[in-house]
């Protein structure tokens, strides 16, 4: 018996050591996708090194830790230059257009303090908004310098922690409605109208809930104030990083992943509250790979597809309307293409992500490849439930990367919506889609029914009359034994 | 006895019979000892095969296991492992408990008494194969009927094999689930210890080699 269980144990023993290790989600230079089985798997680039704009391109003196980015519809470029206190103003072929570097305010110069964080140009009335951060206050300027609105922190009882008023990002919408993140409140970003009147919080982060809020929330109904202030677990929502204003009057926001975050990235609708499905961003953290990502800046385009930035890994991150990842480039590193502290990104209207690069000082701009474009064409397809049309896409998709279970699943709902049910069956088998999976199986057999009724319905009717006719047959075969019997007793006799 | 059958019953359909019949078939068996060893192993041989074969078979939207990954000498050490730590606990508690079953009746008991669950698996792999995900919830019925029925056998197999009362009975299959749990407490501990082992002849073989 126990040389037995040894030996038990000693093959359970071999086949623990057999299994692979888990494959390492994070390469820096080369694109992954992650594949059914939510491993990485290597992929094409969906994004390609176009161009890099830094201050010898553009011919002027260098850049001093750059701290925000932005882009507007007419793809010009606005670089808030916090180092050297000043906004430079970039056309679309990227040459220089005008350096804002001294700023007047009723016939007064003013100067932004050492680090300003955030940057908005409002088209509407063409000014550019600045957070001017050290100086607590919000500038609001045009394209040459001369303020028009200097916003202070605004007159509220809601904002008095005794810590200074520090804006740091901000977005306006078609009102002329500012939503002004600032350090140290957590509480989402302030909404404050162009009379720099405060009119309350917008998108506070949703805390997760965790086994661990749950057992702190049970043990303070249980304890008494005091003890209750002497609590060291505190659940306080994270605050938000960044925040990007899309057309579509929805305002995109990113928070770094920690423990108490339900949703890193956040699409907010103008109640605020978040219309996306998917809350896991980023790569998945295994035993491998722990860096937790801080996200800094999102952006996003007109269909609904939104790329964040990651600055612990420098890795961008694409996602469509429906939260599938889409593609993963970039990465630390000194080539080109790679980050050192990655702080913002903007997207143009030729689909081009430029990232800016606050330690390198450049802007990085990069561009879609045949790739990317393709799975960009199909999810729009797709996502629309133009299945059939997609169809096409994904099988141009497939010829470059076996691996994008996407487009197997996308190439199995074509077949589904076709009726070719046993194809569609192997499509989302390969794609690891259960529930198309079971759809399309359903699908099938229904089919398989209906053509061969009346055959499944003659035999349904044999076996019901058979099981009517069972009794008659038993007590029939036992009439005939039974007389065979005695005619054999006859015969014997 | 009224149903003699059994005399003339070959030991490999008995356990059929046993399936039906728990109470008689258990007496026989204790009375007669016609627990066959052959039998038991044929039995859980088969169980091994078929747990292996659902992991691998059962369609592919209804099944719980990765079909890919599925290792078939992880199953075979699982299921003969289980067969022998439910044995194991209930023979040591039966021996203390005056029990007059013997080790290779427990052994067989606890066989037969797979034979629903067995058979639900095979009729599960060929009904997945028309069932989808919404159909599930019938599917689940039938494992959970298996599994009473398994339950039901062994509890009565036990029963006869010990000479146990109801009450008996259940106390000591309680018994059974404390025992499997040391059991295993104590095999979780005898194997960090052979991993610990292992790593330190890994490590003094790499202190040679590298001398």
């Amino acid at each position: 018996m126990r040389r037995l269980f040894a030996l038990l144990l000693g093959i359970s023993l071999l086949a623990g050591l057999g299994q692979p290790a888990n494959a390492q989600a994070a390469q820096i230079d080369k694109a992954y996708t992650y594949n059914e089985d939510d491993k990485a798997v290597p992929s094409p680039n969906s994004y390609q090194f176009k161009t890099i704009i830094n201050a010898q391109s553009l011919g002027i003196d260098s850049f001093s830790s750059a701290q925000d980015l932005f882009v507007d519809s007419q793809d010009q470029i606005y670089l808030l230059d916090s180092g050297k206190k000043r906004v430079i103003w970039i056309d679309e072929n990227y040459e220089l257009v005008h350096i804002i570097d001294s700023f007047t305010w009723k016939d007064e110069p003013l100067t932004l303090a050492d680090g300003a964080q955030g940057i908005f140009y409002r088209e509407a009335t063409q000014s550019l908004y600045i957070a001017d951060t050290n100086n607590n206050r919000i500038i609001v300027c045009d394209r040459t310098g001369a303020v028009s609105q200097v916003y202070t922190k605004p007159e509220t009882a809601l904002l008095d922690n005794g810590l200074p008023y520090a804006p740091t990002k901000l977005v306006v919408d078609e009102l002329g409605l500012m939503y002004v993140l600032t350090l140290n409140v957590n509480t989402g970003a302030l909404m404050i109208d162009s009379e720099n009147q405060f009119l309350g919080f917008y998108g506070v982060n949703a805390i997760k809930e965790t086994l661990e809020l749950k057992i702190e929330h049970m043990w303070r109904s249980i304890m008494n104030t005091t003890q209750n202030s002497q609590s060291e677990v505190s659940f306080q929502p994270t605050e938000l990083a960044n925040l990007y204003w899309s057309d579509d009057f929805f305002i995109y926001a990113v928070s770094p992943v920690t423990d108490t975050v339900e949703s890193p990235v956040v699409k907010l609708n103008p109640v605020g509250e978040n219309v996306l499905d998917g809350t896991e961003f980023g790569d998945s953290p295994d035993e491998e790979y722990e860096d937790v990502p801080i996200f800094t800046d999102i952006t996003a385009d007109a269909g609904g597809v939104f790329t964040v930035l990651d600055l612990t890994s420098g890795k961008i991150y694409q996602y469509d309307e429906e939260c599938t990842l889409m593609t993963v480039f970039g990465g630390l590193g000194y080539q080109k293409g790679l980050y050192q502290l990655p702080v913002a990104i903007e997207s143009n209207s030729g689909g081009d992500i430029l990232v800016l690069d606050a330690k390198k000082n450049t802007i990085t701009v990069m561009e879609q490849t045949y790739y990317g474009e393709k799975i960009r064409e199909a999810l729009f397809l797709y996502n629309d439930g133009l299945y059939e049309e997609a169809l096409e896409c994904w099988f141009e998709i497939l010829r470059m990367n076996a691996n994008y279970s996407l487009a197997y699943v996308g190439i199995a709902e074509a077949y589904l919506s076709m009726g070719e049910y046993r194809l569609a069956m192997d499509y989302f088998y390969q794609g690891g889609d259960k529930d198309g999976y079971s759809e399309a199986k359903t699908a099938m057999w229904r089919e398989v029914l209906r053509n061969s009724f009346a055959f499944v319905a003659a035999v349904v009717v044999v076996i019901m009359l058979l099981i009517l006719c069972y009794d008659g047959i038993k007590k029939y075969s036992k009439l005939t034994v039974q007389t065979l019997k005695k005619k054999r007793k006859g015969v014997e006799s | 006895m009224k149903r003699s059958g059994f005399q003339m019953m070959s030991p490999y359909v008995y356990p059929f019979y046993i399936m039906t019949h728990p109470k008689d078939g258990f007496q026989e068996m204790k009375m007669n000892k016609k627990s066959s060893l052959s039998v038991t192993i044929l039995i859980i041989c088969a169980y091994t095969l078929v747990d292996m074969l659902y992991r691998k078979m059962v369609d592919y939207d209804l099944n719980i296991y990765d079909a890919k990954e599925v290792s078939a000498v992880r199953v075979m050490v699982i299921t003969v492992a289980t067969f022998f730590v439910i044995t194991a606990a209930n023979w040591c508690w039966c021996t203390l408990l005056d029990g007059k079953g013997k080790y290779q009746e427990i052994f067989y008991v606890v066989a037969c008494s797979m034979l629903p669950t067995l058979m639900m698996n095979v009729i599960t792999i060929v009904l997945s194969y028309f069932f989808a995900a919404a159909d599930l919830i019938f599917l689940q019925y039938l494992a959970i009927v298996a599994k009473a029925w398994t339950l039901l056998l062994m509890g009565v197999g036990l029963a006869e094999i010990h000479d146990y009362s109801a009450k008996k009975t259940l106390f000591s299959m309680f018994l059974t689930v404390v025992g499997i749990v040391i059991i295993l407490f104590l095999a979780m501990l005898l194997m960090s210890l052979f991993q610990q082992l292992y790593l330190f002849v890994v490590t003094v073989v790499l202190e040679l080699k590298y001398l």
